[in-house]
């Protein structure tokens, strides 16, 4: 099997000189571990570049943040547990603003925010750059106050924000969306001040990132070798801590991160686009106070997807950890 | 299958199931039968077998044996799934006589008695995957059963007027006709909560020969005995000159997506799209009529099939390991 495996390998050959993109992860690694399944598929990419992965921070209060002292440091920490098992020892790993923005026009400061500036103002490179956020927009923002001109020369992929008019919104879900309340100003910069480039998966989008557990069990923890096996306790023990809150574990996860990588790395490879997903093209509108959108008709585009290709990124997970379990 | 990194100890029912099937007709219905006794997060209080479509006038057809036959298929599968102990019932003989008479069954006095008990706050799913006799005839015969169900079926007209239709299907969804009164005592008068998947939205759960082969075929005696279901019919038809081609419907799998598979917080189906709308009345003809007081019911327009094939793939294989393929 091995050697047939690297038969085809080399007639698909994807050399270390293919990248055809860069990428900055940058997300709430020490919360819900629907970070991790991005990030380690993100790392198992051939063509994507990840130039660097910021671990950041979550809401004041969160009970995910609440078991650590130095939530940043906690993300970047397992962050580097993640790139050890995809065996990418190499990776840049750096930490995010300990904390929410204050003031819309006072950016806070970190590596993952001198990260970003450092990559989007090479004048080396030009693969297009994306930086994929699956929790706040902290770093973005405050990279784009800090450096204006980095909004030419990126595009920023977020999982977060309240559902757009006429998607359904789930039965005692909040007005708040949970990645925009990690830091909700840092949203408004992004969305309301700010003239960078935004792909958006909002709520309901990321929400279609559905898997069960038999599949999980079967294709993630049996088949997915260490990587696999540690991916599935971490999602395990969610479905083990809900239960202690009251709440009833159910037989499903909302990988919700992973349209990150679907928008990434898994373009069409001729007239490079996310291809099998749906999105419309909006005008960006405000955000408000309460995490809702007020209509902007001036707004530059804002692309929003509404329906992701969920078979295309969970084979493709799947396979990439068969793969690299046969190493 | 248990296991220590997702203990199936967390995962307890979220939500009672009654499964309500034509289970000697089309076997999509025994492959939805599987995929729900495999799925801990919900109880399955009852299986009924019922009558099935014989597309002519069958007020005089007796269907004593196409019920014994359901009933025996839906135990054969239960015990494979190794779920001997849910009860399953006879569903009614004969279609409603008029819109006021039940017709008694054990299925629809299960229907009524699950739907009063007043020991539990699982919600109570009737998932019907055929006529809707035993349902409509619970209604009758106990009304209050109205407020304390949701009807989740597989049957009806497009709600869609530009949803694409296959030549020569008629204004008469097949299910729909099975039993048109007991489908207008639901719609038209019950009140009753209905998660409609209509004949264009359950059209969409598409198979193909090749993955049922790969996937069921060898993957347990389950996979094999619903592998041998599929290929009977296909070979049935055959004889009728009507070769089945290289795909297969898996029609009433839907059923157990949206009760077995919610998301976990604010729990919800997600991935499946749907159009609240007020209840059309249904005309004799089959097709609807616009009634704004009617009650709210949600109408799939679309149903993630990735997550309920693969959802029901990865159980039956991880049932294989318990009941592996039978030596041959």
């Amino acid at each position: 099997m091995g050697a047939t495996m690297s038969k085809y390998r080399s007639a698909w050959s994807v050399a270390a000189d293919a990248k055809r993109i860069r990428v900055i992860c940058d997300n709430d690694y020490a919360g819900d571990p629907d970070g991790l399944v991005q990030l380690a598929h993100h790392l198992l990419s051939p063509t994507v570049d990840i130039v660097g992965i910021i671990g950041t921070h979550l809401a004041v209060g969160d009970h995910w943040g609440s078991q650590h002292e130095d939530v940043p440091l906690a993300a970047a920490q397992i962050a580097r547990k993640v790139a050890r098992l995809c065996k990418r020892d190499e990776v840049k790993i750096v930490t995010g603003a300990r904390g929410h923005m204050v003031d819309h026009r006072d950016p806070l400061d970190s590596d993952g925010i001198q990260l970003i500036i450092e990559e989007a103002m090479r004048d080396d490179v030009d693969t297009p750059l994306y930086v994929v956020c699956g929790a706040s927009l902290t770093e973005i923002a405050c990279a784009w106050l800090i450096e204006p001109r980095i909004a030419e020369r990126l595009t920023v992929v977020w999982i977060g924000g309240h559902e757009h008019p006429g998607a359904p919104v789930a039965p005692g879900a909040p007005d708040m969306e949970y990645n925009l309340n990690i830091d909700r100003i840092s949203g408004q910069v992004v969305f309301n001040d700010s003239n960078l480039n935004i792909w958006q998966f909002p709520r309901d989008a990321y929400r279609q990132a559905l898997a069960s557990r038999a599949e999980l069990e079967l294709r993630m923890h049996r088949r997915g070798g260490k990587l696999g096996r540690f991916l599935f306790a971490r999602l395990g023990a969610v479905a083990a801590n809900v239960s202690g809150f009251g709440m009833v574990a159910r037989e499903t996860y909302v990988l919700g991160d992973s349209p990150l990588v679907l928008a990434t790395a898994l373009q069409s490879m001729f007239e490079s686009e996310p291809a099998s997903c749906h999105w419309d093209e909006r005008r960006c509108p405000f955000i408000n106070d309460e995490g809702l959108y007020v209509d902007n008709p001036d707004g530059r585009p804002l692309r929003v997807f509404t329906h992701i290709d969920n078979r295309l990124w969970l084979e493709d997970l799947f396979a990439k950890l068969e793969l690299l379990a046969e190493r | 299958m248990d296991h220590p990194f997702w203990p199936l100890k967390y995962v307890v029912p979220h939500a009672r199931v009654i499964s309500d099937n034509d289970y000697s007709g089309d076997p999509d219905g025994l492959a939805q039968l599987a995929h729900h006794l495999l799925s801990p997060s919900v109880d399955v209080r009852a299986v009924i077998g019922t009558r099935l479509g014989i597309m002519r006038d069958d007020r005089d057809h007796d269907f004593t044996p196409v019920i014994d036959t359901a009933v025996q298929y839906a135990r054969e599968v239960a015990a494979l799934c190794g779920r001997e102990e849910v009860p399953v019932l006879r569903g009614g003989l004969h279609r409603l006589p008029d819109a006021e008479t039940p017709v008694d069954s054990a299925g629809a006095r299960f229907i009524v008695q699950e739907a009063m008990r007043d020991d539990t706050d699982l919600p109570l799913f009737v998932c019907c995957g055929a006529g809707l006799t035993e349902v409509a005839s619970a209604y009758l015969m106990e009304p209050r059963i109205a407020e304390r169900m949701t009807l989740v079926w597989i049957g009806g007209y497009e709600h869609d007027e530009t949803a694409p239709r296959g030549p020569g299907s008629g204004d008469l969804e097949y299910n729909l006709s099975i039993d048109l009164l007991a489908g207008q005592v639901i719609f038209n008068r019950s009140g009753i909560e209905v998660w409609q998947v209509p004949r264009n939205v359950y059209r969409q759960c598409m198979t193909s020969r090749a993955e049922l082969i790969v996937r069921l075929g060898g993957n347990g005696a389950l996979g094999d005995y619903l592998l041998q279901k599929i290929v009977l019919i296909s070979e049935r038809f055959s004889e009728f000159g009507i070769p089945l081609g290289e795909s297969y419907v898996l029609g009433d799998s839907p059923l157990a997506l949206l009760t077995v598979l919610p998301t976990m917080m604010e729990s919800e189906v997600s991935s499946s799209d749907w159009t609240d709308l007020p209840c059309p009345r249904i005309l004799d003809s089959g097709r609807y009529e616009p009634n704004p007081q009617g009650q709210t019911i949600r109408a799939f327009s679309r149903i993630d099939n990735r997550t309920m094939l693969e959802d029901f793939f990865a159980k039956v294989t991880l049932r294989a390991r318990v009941v592996p393929n039978p030596s041959i």
